[in-house]
């Protein structure tokens, strides 16, 4: 698989310098517009109608339209506005041709063989393939590198897959020395897509050398080891398809010709299923958006750990070792006033803390004398603090101006 | 985009991105739920210190002390329930302090001594020879026992704390471990934020 495609890519750039070449020449050939590109979308010609065999050049009504699943279901056929070399002069439409409608070779089961089936059917019709999906495709190169590899990789597995006794078999090149019998037509192969100039041209490189070297080769057969080639190509993380890919059969003079054009776009259609099937991100979307995540996440734990002033509120107050020092203070100071009041109601000391009325949790009495005592509390470090009744601490002088004053008005 | 063609790495930027939002918004948030708290602790300690004020305004004695997290009896019409004062980040509690107060004694009335009577007993100090003048003498002072109360709240909060500290002041409330105390007097009204 991968010497296959990788064979393919380098032909898939020769073809794409041919295609350059020859889009010049058909440039100046070439003056329909894209409306005109677009009518064979909606009328098709008579299912027993060659043009080629009726001598008829193909024109742009005698075009059928083969509507791939996807694209019909997400949305109609875009408005060709691709290519006007890729569209035959409309005056050369057999009057028949307009009558007929599209051939839509949709059948909703997913199964390739049927749409084999429905072009082998419709083997004599000029056929424009309208290839419509609605995804972003912003990598023209990848693009580009994937239809050339799809489109060379169909035409080798269809050598390898096709019989012997097959018709056409017996003119097919071996498939060393035929692998990029692209079936697409130089000109009328184009994108959709205004800005896939490239993938475009590579198109038609594949469909020139087709041509050129392919016209009497085998029939091509879509075989499902080729619809699975596919799939993995595009399971590998290669880039989506053209939006639209245009292919008509006028140019194509035999029917293994036409089966290869169809071949081919099949296996667009193939990809393009497969781009529904998986996920659209590429590896270096994937890395983009990766990093973008982890970006936002170290700023959101930046933001987190360390925010910003902007963000954040003042803070609200907290407490100091000073406050807490101070509160033990004045623990002590209330828990001695209750003890002076023991003393002045019973006449002396209380034997223990709880003897008082209002105990304060964590402190400590002990009595030295009947007239004296010690009240001992601890701050949150484990130091003592010690109220004395004879001599307290200037502290607690200082504390007792405070609170005296401010209850008794003294 | 379709959301089911979100890939993992589209979650993970949306992921990230609320990440960031809620980093962002997280200090905002966190303050704005604390001043509520605070807000609410406050009014709380208010409504009970005014319900203690008013008891003692109406029946001229302080409202009994009680358990943490139950009103006093006195109280019960304005927290009924038994475990009316427990709150969903604190717990209040009353309690009853006696304090000592000093003030000015009955002044001791001085007489001079009266020859003809023997038994001075009772009219008074006899200011003898040699002493002061009576107005010489200051006024004696005796402890009193004075009635207060104080409205305990108990949290694990040290913010809380803290900014109940700052609003009352240093003057008339204190933090102990976990418990920051406001002494309610009567006599003064320092005590209101």
């Amino acid at each position: 698989m991968a010497r296959k495609k990788s064979k393919g890519s380098k032909k898939a750039r020769a073809r794409k310098a041919r295609a350059k070449e020859s889009a010049e020449v058909e440039a100046a050939a070439s003056t329909s517009t894209a409306a005109e590109l677009d009518a064979p979308v909606e009328s098709s010609p008579p299912a027993a109608t060659d043009p080629v065999d009726a001598g008829e050049a193909p024109g742009e009504d005698s075009t059928s339209s083969v509507t791939p699943k996807k694209a019909a279901r997400k949305k109609p056929a875009k408005k060709s506005k691709g290519d006007p070399e890729a569209t035959p002069p409309a005056a050369e439409v057999p009057e028949e041709a307009r009558a007929e409608d599209p051939i839509f070779l949709d059948d909703g089961d997913d199964d390739p063989a049927d749409l084999v089936a429905a072009v082998t059917a419709r083997d004599d019709d000029i056929v424009t393939i309208a290839i419509d999906t609605d995804d972003d495709l912003d990598d023209a190169e990848a693009r580009e590198r994937l239809i050339a590899e799809a489109l060379a990789f169909v035409a080798v597995e269809e050598g390898e897959a096709l019989p012997a006794d097959a018709p056409g078999a017996n003119d097919m090149a071996p498939p060393d020395e035929q692998p990029d019998d692209d079936a697409v037509d130089p000109e009328t192969a184009s994108s959709d897509l205004g800005e896939d100039e490239a993938a475009a041209s590579s198109i038609a490189t594949a469909n020139e050398e087709g041509a050129r070297d392919g016209g009497d080769s085998a029939g091509p057969k879509m075989t499902a080891q080729a619809l699975l080639a596919l799939s993995e190509i595009h399971a590998e993380g290669l880039a989506s398809l053209p939006e639209e890919l245009i292919l008509d059969l006028g140019e194509a003079t035999t029917s293994e010709e036409r089966d290869r054009l169809l071949s081919a776009a099949l296996a667009h259609v193939e990809m393009q299923d497969a781009v529904y099937r998986v996920n659209t991100d590429t590896n270096q979307s994937r890395r983009i958006k990766a990093g973008i995540a982890t970006g936002i996440l170290l700023i959101a734990a930046l933001v987190g750990v360390r925010p910003p002033g902007l963000l954040v509120p003042d803070p609200p107050a907290s407490l100091t070792q000073a406050d807490r020092t101070q509160g033990v203070r004045v623990a002590l100071l209330l828990q001695a006033q209750q003890v002076e009041a023991f003393r002045v109601q019973a006449g002396r000391l209380p034997n223990s803390i709880a003897e008082v009325e209002t105990s304060l949790p964590g402190i400590r009495l002990v009595k030295s004398s009947n007239r004296l005592y010690q009240l001992i509390a601890y701050t949150s470090e484990g130091e003592p603090i010690v109220y004395d009744s004879e001599v307290p601490a200037p502290e607690f002088e200082r504390l007792r101006r405070t609170w005296s004053t401010t209850r008794d008005g003294s | 985009m379709k959301l089911r063609q979100l890939t993992r790495s589209d979650i993970a930027i949306g992921a990230a991105v609320l990440l960031f939002v809620w980093a962002a918004l997280a200090p905002t948030l966190s303050a704005r739920s604390f001043r509520s708290l605070s807000e609410r602790a406050a009014t709380d300690v208010e409504a009970l210190r005014a319900a203690a004020l008013g008891t003692v305004a109406s029946s001229g004695a302080w409202p009994a002390a009680a358990e943490a997290g139950t009103a006093p009896p006195e109280l019960s019409g304005a927290y009924p329930g038994e475990a009316s004062l427990t709150f969903d980040d604190y717990t209040l509690q009353w309690v009853g302090l006696a304090v000592t107060a000093y003030e000015e004694a009955p002044p001791v009335t001085f007489v001079a001594p009266d020859p003809d009577e023997e038994d001075d007993e009772g009219s008074g100090l006899i200011i003898a020879p040699g002493d002061a003048p009576p107005d010489s003498v200051g006024p004696e002072m005796r402890p009193v026992v004075r009635r207060m109360g104080a409205v305990l709240l108990y949290t694990n909060n040290d913010a809380l704390l803290a900014d109940l500290l700052t609003r009352y002041g240093t003057t008339v409330s204190y933090v102990r471990d976990s418990v920051w105390t406001l002494v309610v007097d009567d006599r003064e009204t320092s005590g209101q934020p």
